[in-house]
């Protein structure tokens, strides 16, 4: 089946309910985002925006019991929530894998990364979701692509590696260690949560540079997912802004950097400590507001600093601004 | 190398253990109330009868050469003679410990094959009506005393309906041709002896069943809730992620880990199983050890109970040194640890 398709990854409209004790919560509200061929998108927003979310909704890792999912996510043209367990897993963890935040925790602690390494790369290599047991050729097969993509990823003594344990490497020899395992099966789209914020920040950097130069190499396309504003304006061709489980500014990146439009992109950039100019910077007063008492009309509204009365009940409608600029602000336009 | 220091390193701690308990059982022996003297020959000896037993337990030394001398016995393995049964306690235990030890071991198997399959189930198909039920009957199975629920089989099966024997380890005309471990079971395999395999299997059924229900009831809790947070955490949600399949998530990347929560539980399970073991004993008239330590403590036979409670120690330590064992293998942080980094 050959689907035209413009972007890589499209999510259209999603939509995710949480039933809470108290009642529904809507963590997601009408969600749009894309993701082109190679282009390396970034998604930021305080902690409890609904980064991780979205993101956990592409790769099905949302539990199934009181969640619901709405809207649609068109992977390559086709509809993933609309796909059964099977087909889905076709593409997720094949061709669009992620990399979890913190290395410390992303590894087994009783299984050596050779153990983990092939049974990962093994069965998408096998292609079959089901059986337990990896034929013998497959399994020698997988760790050897494991050992290629180490060595891709700058570590010494591949096969040292895929003989320890989790508890024997640094936080940052792990982090390479899940970098390699997201390339090995070969993805056109990586989804990257925050990667390297649990390191120290020489660590990162050099953790960061390495993705990107892996992922620019390959043309593989880069969804990150991150508070850091300063990775975000080096590393990104687009930034997606979220708040409160709704998408507030969309631009390029150097564009939303030299003209943010929406209040809350104005504060996010302003919370950023800058070398000249006096004191600490103002940041947002506030938090991410409960998503049991939501406001009606625009979610920022309580914490907005130019609030008009109608952004109490009414929510922005997304308004371009520019070809490639959106904005929901009742300010704007 | 690691591995077998570690163990190495454990073993040495039990001895240290077992040093300590030998220490506290001396005191408790000979600051009990009562005199062991007395209790033994009855209210009608005379003083003087008395005076000689004592002299020849040795009870009219200063404390610290008694300490030497229980101490030097103790190494060479010597309890002295129980003042009950007049025989050498070694003979006793002997004779005892057998019928507690496949008591225990048919426990722990019951344990093991029902506690841990119901608790990983009860996780995989949490808050279904399996899981509810699961659940409830590991909460009833961990309140209700053993005693009580030996009470409650020997009514329905063996009073009811009659078909499990209610006491005793053998029907009165089986007899066992040859006595190689004492385990009747296991010796029934090996002299390849049908009859007295079933029969002793129709006798064990009750007791060991009735003994392991607070063993099962906590297993099974343990198990599902160590698996339920391991489900939860980032590593299971990556090989998730990248479309393993859910069968090998779960046993594999779930079920190790989850694993060692649930192993501790049944080294310190084997302590109070000896405890409860003496109840459940008393119920079906299981001639085992607890039941002789118990009947040791209530007459002040210090020699008796010296031997029984160093054999429970030891049985305890063993069991213990076995779980760290197995621990070791499944983990390697600590199979390895001095290693890292």
């Amino acid at each position: 089946m050959t689907l035209t398709y413009k972007q890589l990854l499209e999510i259209k409209d999603l939509t995710v309910d949480f039933d809470r004790f108290g009642g529904k919560a809507r963590v997601l509200n009408r969600v749009n985002l894309a993701v082109a061929k190679g282009e390396k998108v970034g998604v930021v927003g305080e902690t409890g925006c609904g980064k991780s979310v979205t993101m956990k909704a592409v790769m099905n890792l949302l539990p199934t019991r009181r969640v619901t999912v709405g809207g649609s996510i068109f992977y390559k043209g086709r509809d993933l929530l609309t796909l059964d367990r099977f087909a889905r897993r076709q593409i997720t963890g094949k061709e669009v894998v992620m990399i979890f935040q913190d290395p410390m925790t992303s590894l087994n602690p009783v299984f050596t990364i050779g153990q983990q390494m092939e049974d990962i790369i093994g069965y998408n290599l096998a292609g079959a979701k089901r059986g337990l047991r990896l034929p013998k050729r497959l399994r020698q097969e997988a760790r050897e692509q494991a050992a290629r993509f180490l060595a891709a990823v700058k570590l010494a003594d591949p096969e040292r590696i895929l003989n320890s344990y989790p508890f024997q490497l640094s936080g940052g020899m792990r982090q390479r260690v899940l970098i390699a395992l997201a390339l090995a099966n070969q993805p056109d789209l990586i989804i990257a949560d925050e990667p390297g914020t649990a390191l120290d920040v020489t660590t990162q950097a050099q953790i960061l540079e390495l993705m990107d130069q892996l992922v620019q190499e390959r043309g593989i396309a880069l969804l990150m997912i991150t508070h850091n504003l300063g990775v975000v304006r080096e590393t990104t061709d687009r930034v997606y802004v979220m708040y409160a489980g709704t998408v507030v500014e969309t631009a390029a990146t150097d564009a939303l950097f030299a003209e943010p439009l929406h209040p809350y992109t104005k504060g996010l950039l302003d919370s950023v400590p800058k070398l000249h100019g006096q004191g600490l910077s103002a940041g947002i007063e506030g938090s991410v507001p409960d998503y049991l008492q939501m406001n009606p009309g625009c979610r920022f509204y309580p914490r907005c600093p130019q609030a008009l009365p109608k952004c109490e009940f009414e929510p922005p409608e997304p308004r371009s601004i520019s070809e490639n600029h959106m904005v929901s602000c009742h300010l704007i336009g | 190398m690691q591995y077998i220091l570690f163990l190495l390193r454990r073993a040495a701690h039990s001895i240290l253990v077992l040093l300590g308990l030998s220490i506290i059982i001396f005191i408790i022996s000979r600051v009990m109330p009562g005199d062991p003297a007395r209790m033994a020959l009855g209210p009608y000896a005379t003083q003087e009868q008395v005076a000689a037993l004592r002299q020849e337990m040795g009870l009219d030394l200063p404390l610290w050469t008694q300490y030497v001398r229980y101490m030097s016995n103790l190494v060479q393995g010597q309890f002295g003679k129980s003042l009950i049964s007049e025989r050498d306690v070694r003979l006793d235990l002997a004779h005892h410990l057998p019928a507690t030890l496949e008591l225990i071991m048919m426990t722990m198997f019951w344990v093991v094959v029902i506690g841990i399959p119901l608790g990983a189930l009860s996780a995989v198909k949490k808050d279904t009506a399996f899981d509810n039920l699961t659940r409830g009957f590991s909460f009833t199975a961990v309140v209700i005393p053993g005693f009580l629920v030996g009470i409650g089989f020997q009514l329905l099966f063996g009073y009811w309906l009659d078909w499990f024997p209610i006491t005793g380890r053998l029907s009165p005309g089986t007899v066992v041709t040859q006595k190689i471990t004492g385990l009747y079971l296991i010796d029934a395999l090996i002299l390849r002896d049908w009859h007295l395999f079933f029969d002793a299997l129709k006798h064990i059924l009750l007791p060991s069943l009735a003994l392991s229900m607070a063993g099962i009831g906590q297993v099974i809790r343990i198990t599902r809730s160590s698996m339920l947070e391991i489900e939860t955490q980032d590593h299971v949600q990556v090989v998730r992620s990248y479309g393993v399949p859910n069968l090998l998530v779960t046993f594999k990347y779930i079920l190790k880990p989850a694993f060692i929560p649930t192993l501790n539980i049944l080294g310190l399970l084997s302590a109070s199983l000896l405890g409860n073991a003496f109840l459940v004993e008393s119920v079906f008239s299981w001639p085992g050890v607890a039941k002789y330590g118990v009947n040791a403590m209530l007459q002040k036979d210090i020699n008796g109970l010296v031997g029984v409670v160093l054999l429970i120690g030891l049985g305890f330590l063993l069991a213990n040194l076995i779980v760290d064992m197995i621990i070791g293998l499944l983990d390697p942080r600590i199979r390895l640890k001095g290693e890292a980094e």
